[in-house]
């Protein structure tokens, strides 16, 4: 039995989670502006700066801006202990905005300056975003799956950072490091499968059964998806220290690439496998469109595989581009959307409206936001979804920039929503 | 041999609330119910339900409203949350 002494301070303000998810739709908004001035130069080929460019607006400004928020507003939840000094995540926003932009300006042609003041940017970032959360995660109240799962996450951002700021300095007038691809394949499959993976799946264990009422994953089960995870995110390090010269076929990324599969099996086909039967198995099955995103995100992972594989065996940069996209924009970015739709107006009727109940009438948390602008939001995002895989295989200019003008539509419409529900 | 409810709470004594199962209502109805019941809560009186997780978000709420709290953990991962109104 345990009695609680939480008092409401423990909780992080709204802002603290809000700031990140509306700086998301200026993300898409970048990625969609990107992609209509480039066009196909974006999505030929993966070292193409414009490509970067992209990729980069994807991971940092839509990827980490919803996980960095999630994890300030969820630690204290779901560890059970407050987030020091919470207030410091405006300075670690601020300054991941003001990195981005320097980075992805010096990609597409800025100054060498720009990507100094990234650096430095994301250099004071780590530390203040690291110290106060990963405090909370290391002394949590509560200790249980998610818990690990958000450490692996948070560790796994650490290492990508670090390895991201030695590769960026290559932009920034130094040297890259030695044996570049084999850094840029540990960094993309530690952000992939640790920090975005890792992130996912302990979340999904938690919100997936309280949302949606899908019976939850066994301890046992949770505990053999995290131990493989780990494996396969250990195993690519071990590449550095194997010999790192290139040896025809099997060079050192592509060692890291198929050492990496127990993780990507659990994150890429284990993890959303057990989610989709478990939203099957739902309790009650109410209709709820934020699920369309679950469930078309959590298929397009079951793609990410067979993309990989092929980007390994077929000299053709189409497979990695589209492996990237994928992975980004059809798992992680779907994925994303949806909790979106179903977190935020969980988290405004809790700030706003939960204390008042029992002591006047409250709005349900339904009706804060209509499924209709839900399925419109999952419209857009399906179809560039489509349109960008349909640029990278046939390599069509216009294609490309069509789909730039669905993810700005896309980021129209996710703004749109996102601040219909906080203005309530 | 398997818990009685006042063993799982020994504040109970011989009172023993119904339990209100919440445990197929997606979040945050079983907050919402909870709170609206204990808002007719008398004082002194008790409210037990059964809830699909540790509801983490509700505690805050009942510390604000000067409500005592219990909680205890079920094997499948749901709770049982007791509450009570004044000493």
């Amino acid at each position: 039995m345990k009695t609680g002494t939480l008092s409401l301070d423990q909780a992080p303000p709204l802002s603290i989670p809000a700031s990140f998810f509306l700086t998301i739709p200026f993300g898409i908004l970048t990625a969609g502006l990107i992609l209509m001035t480039s066009g196909i130069a974006a999505l030929g080929s993966p070292w193409a700066p414009q490509a970067l460019a992209l990729t980069h607006a994807g991971t940092l400004g839509i990827l980490a801006m919803g996980m960095l928020g999630a994890l300030y507003q969820m630690t204290p939840v779901i560890a059970g202990t407050p987030v020091p000094y919470t207030r410091i995540a405006h300075l670690v926003h601020v300054l991941l905005v003001v990195g981005l932009v320097g980075f992805i300006w010096r990609l597409l042609g800025g100054p060498v300056a720009a990507m100094s003041w990234a650096i430095m940017a994301f250099k004071i970032a780590l530390p203040a975003f690291l110290l106060p959360l990963g405090w909370a995660l290391l002394y949590p109240a509560t200790i249980n799956e998610t818990v690990q799962g958000m450490r692996l996450s948070v560790l796994s951002l650490v290492a990508i950072t670090l390895m991201g700021l030695m590769m960026a300095a290559g932009y920034a007038g130094d040297l890259f490091p030695q044996y570049r691809m084999l850094w840029v394949q540990i960094h993309l499959t530690l952000a992939l499968l640790g920090w975005v993976g890792g992130l996912i799946m302990s979340v999904s264990w938690q919100v997936i059964p309280m949302f949606y009422l899908a019976p939850a994953t066994s301890k046992a089960s949770k505990r053999w998806l995290f131990g493989m995870l780990l494996l396969g995110l250990i195993l690519p390090f071990a590449t550095f220290f194997a010999s790192t010269e290139t040896s025809g076929w099997l060079s050192p990324g592509r060692i890291a690439a198929i050492s990496v599969m127990p993780a990507a099996l659990v994150i890429w086909v284990l993890h959303p496998a057990l989610v989709l039967k478990g939203i099957a198995n739902r309790k009650r099955k109410r209709s709820d469109a934020s699920l369309l995103f679950w469930k078309t995100g959590l298929g397009m992972a079951f793609l990410i595989i067979p993309i990989a594989i092929t980007a390994l065996l077929l000299p053709d940069p189409r497979w990695q581009v589209l492996f990237g996209w994928v992975a980004i924009w059809g798992w992680a970015g779907m994925i994303m959307h949806g909790m979106l739709s179903r977190i935020v107006p969980f988290l405004v009727w809790f700030h706003r409206f939960s204390a008042r109940v029992g002591l006047e009438p409250v709005p349900s948390m339904r009706g804060l936001l209509s499924q209709q602008r839900i399925r419109i939001g999952f419209s857009l995002h399906a179809s560039s979804v489509v349109l960008g895989g349909l640029a990278i295989l046939f390599q069509v200019d216009l294609l490309a920039q069509l789909t730039g003008l669905v993810l700005v539509a896309t980021a129209i419409s996710l703004g749109n929503m996102l601040l219909h529900v906080m203005r309530q | 041999m398997t818990k009685t409810v006042s063993d799982k709470f020994g504040v109970l004594g011989d009172e023993t609330p119904a339990i209100v199962d919440l445990r197929d209502l997606e979040a945050p109805e079983p907050m919402e119910k909870i709170l609206l019941a204990c808002s007719q809560l008398g004082n002194g009186k008790f409210f037990l339900a059964h809830l699909p997780h540790v509801p983490m978000m509700l505690f805050p709420h009942l510390e604000s409203r000067g409500l005592a709290w219990w909680v205890h953990e079920e094997p499948d991962q749901s709770a049982l949350v007791l509450i009570r109104k004044g000493t």
